[in-house]
């Protein structure tokens, strides 16, 4: 998807550690005001991206563009950017109004103009009792929105946040989430996030890059990155997934798939560039197949398999099973909608069908 | 079956540890309040005319003086020459940075008497410079900074580097950050240095001996002073003042270093 006059674009940019590619020639646009995440596990390189967008790291190839500008010769308290940094940095000497004026000191503005933007900002952060805290009086979730805070009064034109969430725990995190978003359509700028939490970069993100080996692999939106991941590497990182290896026997609207032992399968394939004889793998989410007493009807594809072990999360189950000539397990999610049907693994036995519609499923090739 | 109980027999020892370890140096401030130049047993009459007499005594006085300038400026230039080696150390990739550690190090472990000499020679026969109070500082100053180098590494390696990031992106330049980050934050350390280098540099005797001129140093000036028993007194007077001296500068010294823990 081209960006029409991005923030940032990041052209061929490539850094090297010793002989390691630790970024590999990433090109990536990113738009204005987006609140965009760099997704990847740990090693993939996401960091030194961000940490070259902050000036800390030189690529060794490529150029990098904020807002139109190279910014390769330009020093970290020269860039455009800030940072909020992953244990987030926050000066123990100082205290919490000192901690965000921090930015302002050098910059030609009196005192009283700094009291208020320091101000606006423990409002922003909604900590407006806070400004006399001392540094290590503070409990995570308030460093991390004073870290934001000292940040935002620089009014960069880009925010860089390394792994902004990882400190908290899961109830927090999960606030922060939302108020991170709410933050950024006030302030109005460009948000620019590391994560190797696929779930905060799903539900925080307008679009994701997902980083593997120093390279992108994709940039979409949350949602098409979890419906149509493209490759088996991204459908595997983001969330779970079932694969059922097979050969393509026909293709058009619907195409079948021999999947071997287990028979044939049939999947909407309009988007996919598949040919008959193709090596491919049918891959279902795990919430998208029911189990089922039942045999499953047209238009739905169904395997019989062993209920081997399941495990209840309360407003879903996670159930694992067995079929005959695959290799791998299947994991179906299903959501408990009525009380007490979820069900348990009911001993070597039982023998249930497991079914999805076609337009379920996806094609991915290895 | 007879066994000691650690709670009779632990404090036994450390009783017996303190005393051979503190006695002899408690005899100074003993003997400096007896009415008499001789260290003998039975002790005389309570006086402290020692201590007037200390004050009096003009070039005790002046070696005291010279003893104090040098380590005052040994003291600070070492911290200063101690906190870019130690900045070097912890936040640049130094080529070769094991190898300039040992060599930072080495002075500790040259006996003071073959590094004086060797001083002497080159200050004498290779620089062709005279023994003044400036060799002695320059002297001091070599086997203080390994002291002040560990002591600010290790605060420097204690703290985030995030932290001098973050002021660089919030604007600062390496100045800026050095004064409001990187100071503020070492500065139990700093001064923890500038007490131990003064303390080192006051206390030493081997290379101020090879390496003074006419002028000569306490500890220099109290061992040339040791034969003639009716200087005696006067030394251990001030000894004891020092004594005292050294002992708070120490505890300080140690206060701040772990109080910097805490942060």
């Amino acid at each position: 998807m081209p960006v029409s006059e991005p923030m940032i674009s990041i052209c061929e940019v490539s850094k090297l550690f010793g002989s390691v590619k630790a970024v590999n020639s990433v090109t990536l646009d990113i738009a204005r005001n987006e609140f965009f995440a760099i997704l990847g596990p740990s090693g993939s390189g996401k960091t030194t991206l961000l940490r070259m967008l902050a000036g800390f790291e030189i690529p060794n190839a490529g150029e990098i563009y904020v807002d139109g500008e190279p910014v390769s010769g330009v020093l970290p308290n020269r860039r455009p950017t800030n940072m909020v940094f992953q244990n987030y940095a926050i000066f123990p000497h100082l205290n919490v109004r000192e901690n965000i004026g921090y930015g302002l000191l050098n910059k030609e503005m009196s005192k009283a103009q700094i009291q208020k933007e320091v101000d606006r900002m423990l409002e922003l952060i909604r900590l407006p009792n806070y400004g006399q805290r001392a540094a290590n009086q503070l409990s995570g979730g308030e460093r991390q929105r004073v870290a934001l805070a000292r940040a935002l009064v620089c009014q960069p034109k880009v925010l860089l946040l390394d792994e902004p969430l990882g400190a908290l725990d899961k109830k927090l995190r999960e606030e922060m989430q939302i108020e991170l978003r709410q933050i950024q359509r006030e302030v109005g700028i460009t948000f620019v996030f590391v994560t190797h939490d696929q779930e905060e970069a799903l539900t925080m993100a307008d679009r994701i890059a997902v980083m593997e080996d120093g390279k992108i692999v994709q940039v979409d939106t949350p949602n098409a990155l979890y419906e149509t991941p493209a490759s088996i590497a991204v459908a595997k990182f983001i969330g779970n997934i079932n694969l059922l290896p097979g050969t393509v026997i026909n293709t058009g609207e619907v195409a079948m798939i021999d999947a071997g032992p287990v028979g044939q399968l049939s999947v909407f394939a309009r988007e996919s560039r598949v040919s008959s004889g193709d090596k491919v793998q049918l891959a279902v989410r795990p919430e998208k197949m029911q189990i089922s007493d039942e045999a499953p009807g047209d238009g739905v594809n169904g395997l019989r398999g062993k209920l081997v072990a399941n495990s209840y999360a309360g407003d879903r189950s996670y159930y694992f099973l067995e079929v005959e000539g695959l290799s791998r397990r299947l994991t179906v999610a299903n959501l408990n909608e009525r009380r007490n049907t979820a069900r348990a693994a009911a001993g070597e036995a039982e023998e249930i069908w497991i079914v999805w519609p076609i337009e379920s499923g996806l094609l991915l090739t290895s | 079956m007879f066994r000691l109980r650690a709670p009779v027999v632990a404090p036994l020892i450390l009783v017996l540890y303190l005393f051979t370890l503190y006695g002899p140096v408690l005899l100074l401030p003993l003997f400096s309040f007896n009415d008499s130049i001789y260290m003998t047993f039975p002790m005389k009459e309570f006086t402290s005319k020692w201590y007037g007499e200390m004050i009096q005594d003009e070039s005790l006085m002046g070696a005291l003086w010279v003893s104090i300038k040098i380590a005052v400026l040994t003291s600070i230039a070492s911290t200063i020459f101690g906190f870019l080696a130690a900045k070097a150390m912890t936040r640049y990739r130094v080529w070769g940075r094991s190898v300039l550690f040992a060599f930072i190090m080495l002075p500790l472990i040259i006996p003071s008497i073959i590094l004086g000499a060797s001083l002497l020679s080159f200050f004498r026969l290779f620089l062709g410079m005279e023994l003044t109070l400036w060799t002695v500082g320059l002297s001091h100053v070599l086997i203080c900074i390994p002291f002040s180098m560990l002591i600010l590494i290790a605060r420097l390696e204690g703290f985030d580097r995030n932290l001098e990031e973050a002021s660089y992106d919030l604007g600062m330049n390496a100045w800026q950050t050095f004064r409001r980050v990187t100071l503020p934050l070492a500065m139990p350390a700093v001064l923890a240095s500038l007490l131990l280098c003064f303390m080192v540099s006051f206390d030493e005797f081997l290379l101020a001996f090879f390496l003074s001129g006419n002028q000569a140093t306490l500890p220099v000036y109290m061992y040339s002073l040791l034969r003639f028993p009716q200087f005696l007194p006067g030394i251990l007077a001030l000894g004891s003042c020092i004594l005292v001296v050294s002992a708070v500068l120490i505890s300080v010294a140690e206060w701040l270093r772990r109080g910097q823990a805490e942060t």
